[in-house]
């Protein structure tokens, strides 16, 4: 899976662009890659899935993670253009009314 | 009426159906793959392509495929994770058949500590991190069957995904 990080400071805005399967492989690199980034303040992290076509359990397992530990540090934590395979692993799980998505 | 009432007439009459009737009733159609897998999770996305091939020569529609891809995932997931603690040394089965009424998917595994009956239901209303494979599996499948073999410590688990009925041209409709 690849990654791509852009930052927006005037905004507060990290943004990271998604492209391939998020499984219990892929999950763990997302992860280090995010976490890395996570900082004190109302920042918004945005997770752009326009281009996952593939989640599981362990992918989902990673954004709740990723999310509790974004609001310990004051953040908010965003999915956006989520592809409709995700959209439906996310209402299987009720996910959809956990995550905040655009 | 379910969606197995409507795939299978007799489910609606007798409740139940028999899956080895189903495939031996078209043996010619069958195909069979045998895979070993390691405890490596890398191997996972290869599987999903193999996945992804055998659906395209079935013309399986998207949704079913992703159901498929999804269930066979969080299976073998679950044995690289829990099981084999994710020791690449350690080797599971993967055994897959698919004829034109049915995907029969068997993970087989060696697990002596494994006890399906105690794997809990998880609590949707408050998330935590881990433990939505199994709850997947069971809402995406038609049947799931966990069986195991205590004096060896092979767990079988067994998934079944019935498709369309078949138009009279032999594809799905």
């Amino acid at each position: 899976m690849k990654i791509e990080f852009q930052v927006d400071a005037v905004s507060q805005r990290k943004t990271f662009v998604l492209d391939g399967e998020l499984d219990v492989h892929q999950a763990k690199t997302l992860k280090s890659v995010v976490m890395e980034t996570i900082e004190e303040g109302v920042w918004t992290y945005v997770i752009e899935m326009g281009r996952v076509d593939y989640i599981d359990s362990s992918g989902l397992g990673m954004l709740v993670y990723l999310k509790k530990e974004i609001l310990r540090s004051q953040g908010r934590l965003v999915i956006s253009k989520p592809t409709e395979a995700v959209l439906n692993v996310f209402r299987l799980t009720k996910l959809n009314e956990f995550f905040e998505l655009s | 009426m379910t969606r197995l009432e409507r795939i299978l007439p007799e489910v609606a009459v007798s409740g139940e159906y028999d899956i080895e009737r189903l495939i031996a009733s078209a043996p010619d159609k069958t195909t069979l793959v045998d895979l070993e897998l390691s405890g490596n999770p890398r191997c996972l996305a290869l599987v999903r392509r193999l996945l992804e091939a055998s659906a395209h020569s079935m013309l399986l529609d998207s949704v079913l495929l992703n159901d498929i891809k999804l269930a066979v995932t969080e299976a073998c997931t679950n044995v690289i994770k829990h099981a084999f603690k994710y020791d690449p040394s350690k080797r599971f089965g993967l055994n897959i058949q698919i004829s034109p009424t049915l995907y029969l998917i068997r993970v087989i595994y060696e697990d002596t500590e494994f006890k399906p009956d105690a794997i809990p239901l998880p609590d949707l209303n408050n998330i935590r991190v881990g433990g939505l494979g199994v709850y997947i599996i069971r809402n995406i499948m038609d049947d799931v069957v966990y069986s195991t073999d205590t004096p060896t410590g092979t767990v079988t688990l067994r998934m079944v995904k019935l498709l369309k009925p078949l138009s009279t041209t032999g594809g799905p409709k």
